[in-house]
């Protein structure tokens, strides 16, 4: 009776164990076999040429050809679909599955493990990229048969874009260029100026801001805040220091140590308000008269500002932040070497990021395209937003923020080092006893404890 | 003739197998294929993956047990997140049951009105779903805007916010208390069955020899529901080593609409359930495979041994009644 009670005990192993079920394919069943379709992609930006590439891409037989593309943007992605068989006459259909933006990476895995067929195209947020490059699962797109013109992208999304030997693996769908967000009103209250410019000389530096955060917050009695979160503070300040944080297993704390001890010092200043950037409650921070500065990137007006502050026309303005712009997001598709359509998918993506495929997909969708060519042309590199009034915001995010932009090359250990950031930055805001030693080393002991022979 | 005999014999047994007595093998035959196919290969298939190096796309290199001398001695994590559940296990199960019992008594008390509107109201909780519960409950405890919060300055108990879901300690209650409102409900509903099957004849003697309500409660109630709370408590803990949505939801990035991510295992890891780690091992930030199948087995052998432990103690103490 006791030994029966034991084996139905020990039975319950599998209720843990088979937790992993499905992991046990192989990786090797998604072997490449692409269409039977001809290449014929030729790399040019001419429109000409990529209509021809498309259509020789999707016409090599009668019945169309299905793309299969996973995403988190289905009305955007159909409508530019749609007009992408329009303008080129390529013989295709698209297949688009919802994917979670957060999720996007997990589905790939399973995908892979259980040895399905994998998508024709694949996007990947700026945080999960690295990662997800260093799978080694994906197509050169600037080898041959693809022969991507790089000149068609910003030369900073190539570090973005880019597997660690130097392979273009990706191409973006949007800039990702981002700058300082202001509420006017709140500006010209506390720091007696809502003009872009006198606010840029204003705030220099760091040192000049943290000088004005003590200032705003003596004259509010401590009610308003500069920035909202931490995470706001951290998102700035790691874009601007583009210093790798890992390079060949060896961790070189420099830039994490500089962003930690700026943040420590605005939070100890009480400059900082507590708010935890994933709540509902920092959401609607966007449309109070509390919290005067935000991270901004390209996205944001649209896909964060307005949704979050239905009341904002022109409360809002746009500077460069302190010390230079970075970048923020951005999404960017690839192409599985497994994909059964690869030269189809290419030819989508190679037609999106050309001048020819921009200019529809701006007039369509509004999109902030990713070819340079484009904001050559002054009427196309303005971008107002009723919310940030007549100020043209393009200036600032299309123009000014190309010129010195700089970025850390995407790398294997992003979303450990993306973890361990949101662990450091959700504890000092939680608990003010950690101090800038404090987060500097419980970041560092994360990124040991999860990243293997981490010197 | 001997021979003849065993002949015999077997060709009867033969007929016999494929006679009617072939009928229930084949009816049983269902739950083994999928037994094995769902649950004894994966079992088998997860041990090998065990004892590799793998991130579930490139080449699987052999390591032998180095997996699990890992997660037993060097990561922090596997042990610390066993510890969590465990602390989640020592608050939550006793209040669940205890609160189940007595639920369920108070809502089966005759003099009580509309008995089955109460009942159901309890057992609401656990019809919604984990997500709609994490939502809610991080809605309820924000730190700036929770109505918790409101609720306490307002009755001027607290001056300023508590940080609910921000520190480690307050994360874990709010996680317990989480646990607990869905739970009780559902273990109400057992222990009202019990208490239904319990034959009335019993109190009506008790009321003769003139116990009070609490006695009855005490040397009727509980003695008999024993059967009923000895299962409950097993299950607890198989449930408990299990324990993975409830917190996730509650320390996910639902609200964010800047692409930001939650805090795995909440505020210092403080919420890292075991299952939480092995998910984060295997399709979070770690993406190892092998290691995560290490997680796995051991922490089966936890559940094993708090089982088995669980079960001597309740056969012992059975022993002494």
């Amino acid at each position: 009776m006791r030994v029966k009670k034991a084996l139905s005990l020990m039975l319950l192993a599998p209720l843990a164990a088979s937790l992993l079920a499905g992991c046990g394919s192989s990786a090797s069943t998604q072997s490449s076999n692409s269409s039977s379709a001809s290449a014929g992609t030729s790399a040019s930006t001419e429109s000409a040429a990529t209509t021809e590439a498309a259509e020789s891409a999707g016409s090599s037989s009668g019945d169309a050809t299905e793309i299969t593309m996973w995403g988190w943007n289905a009305g955007d992605i159909e409508k530019i679909f749609d007009a992408y068989v329009e303008d080129t006459g390529a013989n295709v259909t698209l297949n688009y599955v919802t994917v979670q933006q957060t999720e996007a990476f997990q589905k790939l895995q399973t995908t892979v493990s259980a040895g399905l067929d994998m998508p024709d195209i694949v996007p990947s947020e700026a945080g999960q990229r690295g990662t997800m490059i260093d799978l080694g699962i994906w197509e050169d797109l600037s080898a041959d048969p693809y022969n991507f013109d790089t000149s068609n992208i910003f030369e900073y999304q190539i570090n973005l874009c880019s597997s660690e030997d130097g392979k273009l693996v990706a191409l973006p769908m949007d800039i990702s260029s981002a700058a300082l967000a202001y509420k006017k009103a709140l500006a010209k209250e506390y720091l007696g100026t809502d003009d872009p410019d006198e606010l840029a000389d204003m705030l220099s530096d760091w040192d000049a801001f943290l000088e004005k955060g003590e200032e705003v917050k003596e004259k509010s009695n401590g009610t308003v805040f500069m920035f909202a979160s931490l995470t706001g503070v951290k998102q700035i300040l790691d874009g601007q220091n583009p210093e790798p944080v890992i390079t060949n297993d060896t961790l070189d704390m420099s830039s994490p140590n500089k962003t930690i001890e700026t943040m420590a010092k605005f939070r100890d200043a009480g400059i900082v308000d507590n708010l935890d950037e994933t709540s509902a409650a920092y959401s609607a921070s966007y449309a109070d008269d509390v919290h005067i500065f935000y991270p901004c990137a390209s996205w944001t007006p649209a896909y964060t500002i307005a949704p979050n502050d239905p009341n904002g026309k022109d409360r809002w303005g746009l500077i460069i932040p302190p010390e230079g712009c970075y970048s923020w997001g951005g999404t960017a598709n690839m192409i599985p070497s497994g994909a059964l359509h690869k030269d189809e998918a290419y030819a989508f993506l190679n037609w999106m990021a050309s001048v020819d495929g921009c200019k529809i997909i701006h007039d369509i969708v509004n999109w902030n395209d990713s070819n340079p060519a484009m904001y050559e042309d002054p009427d196309y590199a303005h971008l107002y937003d009723e919310n940030f009034g007549d100020q043209d915001i393009g200036e600032i995010l299309f123009v000014k923020a190309m010129e010195n932009i700089q970025v850390r090359p995407v790398s294997k250990y992003d979303a450990t080092i993306s973890d361990a950031w949101t662990l450091v930055t959700q504890a000092m805001t939680s608990d003010t006893s950690i101090d800038a030693a404090g987060g500097e080393e419980m970041f560092a002991n994360e990124l040991k404890n999860k990243i293997d022979g981490l010197q | 003739m001997a021979e003849n005999n065993t002949l015999t014999l077997k060709n009867k047994q033969k007929t016999k197998l494929t006679g009617k007595k072939v009928w229930p093998y084949i009816f049983i035959a269902p739950f083994f294929i999928i037994y094995i196919a769902f649950n004894f290969y994966p079992l088998i298939d997860t041990f090998i993956i065990s004892l590799y190096s793998w991130d579930g796309f490139g080449e699987k290199t052999f390591i032998g047990f180095e997996n699990y001398r890992n997660i037993f001695t060097t990561d922090p994590y596997f042990l610390m997140s066993i510890k969590n559940t465990l602390i989640f296990m020592a608050g939550d199960i006793p209040v669940v049951l205890i609160g189940g019992i007595l639920l369920a008594a108070v809502l089966n008390s005759k003099s009580l009105k509309g008995r089955t509107f109460f009942q159901t109201v309890a057992f609401l909780p656990y019809l919604t779903i984990s997500v709609a519960i994490g939502v809610l409950f991080s809605l309820l405890f924000d730190w700036n805007q929770g109505t918790v919060n409101k609720i306490l300055l307002q009755l001027g108990i607290i001056d300023k916010g508590i940080n609910w879901l921000g520190d480690p300690k307050l994360a874990r209650l709010t996680t317990i208390m989480m646990v607990c409102w869905k739970y009780i409900g559902y273990h109400m509903v057992f222990f009202n069955a019990g208490i239904t099957g319990i034959d009335t004849e019993l109190y009506e003697a008790a009321d003769v020899d003139g116990a009070g309500a609490v006695t009855k409660f005490f040397k009727i109630t509980i003695p008999l529901l024993r059967p009923t709370w000895e299962f409950l408590l097993v299950m607890n803990i198989i449930w408990g080593f299990q324990f993975f949505d409830e917190p996730k939801n509650l320390f996910s990035s639902w609200a964010s609409t800047s692409g930001g991510t939650g805090v795995i295992g909440g505020p210092q890891r403080s919420c890292l359930t075991a299952i939480w780690n092995l998910y984060d091992t295997a399709f979070g930030t770690q993406m190892k495979y092998g290691k995560a199948a290490a997680e796995a087995y051991g922490l089966a052998i936890f559940i094993c041994a708090f089982s088995i432990g669980t079960l001597m103690i309740l056969k012992a103490t059975r022993h002494d009644d």
